[in-house]
């Protein structure tokens, strides 16, 4: 009997268990369904995220193409570029080269025109010395017009030589263009004197440049005003800058002889002289030509304007740096 | 004595000395390795060593500059009796700056030597 009861218990107990695990495995069901439904919306959704990450991979791979084409194309660029600056450096170099080798032959050779120069004014010397007694007139007026043309061209010489190497060791230093004219008027107080000049100096800044270069500039204009002068009148020189964009420009004015417009170029070129009497106006034809190297040293211009018989301006830019 | 490789400029120069004072004796040497070796010939007897001597700077051969290179190297003795100025066409600056640093250079004079300067040396060295 109470074996029966404990069977009955038992199967009680079993269909009680079995209808839980009914509730249970009918919950699970649900929760899968509704999982599952889950699933396949976020399926779904990252679907269609994949296929806009798609697109969007697509249109950077076609950027990058874009931009790998456009670099290609900036390389070749360069590349061309390049062996175009390869060649102007080249030339370049050359360039430098030659104008080193010109310098040095206008050196070498100034250099070696002065002996026999020497020796025919040495010689000339020992026969006016050693034949005084036996020399005619005419003989010594000969030997008088060799030692001229001698003393000339050494000075020719000389200027050749000091024109090679203008320039060399110079040295850029800040200083007052003031300053500067003053020392050259003052420098040439003699010549001033002597020709009862008046000099007008306007405001002046302060620059870098080479400066005792720089001063020749000022030395070359102030004497050839004073000297290119009418005969009676008095030298009136101005001196004036102005500042214009990143230059200065300076002007030296006289009321001199002038100078026709056909030869503005043309007096800055060495050893041209416009004036042939070596009385009337004495000179080298190098000073002008010393101010136009100097002037293109400091990478400015230098140009003249002019009218004869009235006076002459000359002008000349020195880059402010 | 005169070391120069321009027999011209060894004439011209020897008569402008000579002016001076014509017992002068002027030895007329034209590179600078007979210069030298006049003045190794004259080791053992000092007293024959030439008081001055004007040096050119270009010369074929031994230069001026070569010259002073081995002039250093000989007796310290021989050196103190010679004053030697240098005599050349050069008036460059770095010429000049380049003479002055030997310690045994006593002047630096471009040509030609006249009467006048020659004065002055005596003057100036052997008064």
């Amino acid at each position: 009997m109470e074996k029966r009861k404990k069977l009955d218990e038992l199967i009680l107990e079993n269909q009680e268990l079995a209808s839980q695990i009914l509730v249970a495995h009918q919950e699970m069901t649900d929760e899968l369904i509704k999982a599952k439904k889950e699933f396949s919306f976020l399926n779904e959704e990252k679907e269609k995220q994949v296929a806009k990450l798609i697109s969007a991979n697509k249109l950077m791979a076609e950027q990058l193409a874009k931009a790998h084409q456009e670099l290609v194309f900036q390389n070749k660029e360069k590349e061309k570029r390049a062996a175009e600056l390869i060649i102007i450096n080249k030339e370049l170099e050359q360039f430098v080269f030659a104008n080193k080798e010109l310098k040095q032959f206008a050196y070498i050779a100034s250099h070696e025109l002065k002996e026999p120069l020497r020796t025919i004014a040495n010689f000339v010397q020992i026969i006016n010395e050693e034949y005084s007694a036996i020399l005619d007139e005419k003989i010594i007026e000969y030997l008088r017009t060799i030692n001229n043309s001698v003393k000339r061209m050494s000075i020719l010489i000389n200027s050749l030589l000091h024109f090679s190497r203008l320039g060399i060791n110079k040295k850029l230093s800040n200083v007052d263009c003031k300053e500067i004219i003053d020392s050259v008027v003052s420098d040439v107080a003699v010549i001033i004197k002597s020709s009862n000049a008046t000099i007008e100096v306007s405001e002046m800044p302060k620059l870098n440049v080479y400066e005792i270069e720089f001063r020749q500039i000022f030395q070359n204009l102030i004497t050839n005003a004073i000297k290119f002068q009418k005969k009676g009148s008095l030298p009136k020189i101005q001196i004036s800058s102005e500042k214009i964009n990143e230059n200065y420009r300076f002007s030296v004015s006289d009321n001199g002889i002038g100078i026709a417009p056909t030869h503005f170029d043309r007096v800055f070129d060495i050893f041209q002289r416009l004036h042939n009497t070596e009385e009337e106006f004495e000179g080298k034809g190098i000073g002008l030509a010393y101010c136009k190297k100097i002037v293109q040293l400091h990478q400015g211009e230098i140009w003249v304007k002019s009218e004869l018989g009235k006076g002459s301006t000359f002008y000349f830019t020195i880059p402010i740096i | 004595m005169l070391v120069d490789d321009d027999h011209n400029d060894n004439f011209f120069h020897e008569r402008e000395i000579k002016k001076t004072n014509p017992t002068i004796i002027v030895i007329k040497k034209n590179t600078g390795l007979e210069a030298l070796e006049y003045l190794q010939s004259k080791k053992e007897n000092i007293d024959m060593l030439p008081d001055l001597i004007f040096l050119d700077i270009n010369m074929p051969g031994m230069n001026g500059w070569d010259f002073l290179q081995e002039y250093e190297r000989l007796d310290k003795e021989l050196q103190s009796r010679v004053i030697i100025i240098m005599l050349t066409t050069s008036d460059n600056d770095d010429d000049v700056a380049r003479a002055k640093a030997w310690s045994f250079v006593s002047d630096y004079i471009t040509k030609p030597l006249t009467e006048e300067i020659m004065v002055g040396i005596i003057k100036k060295y052997f008064d």
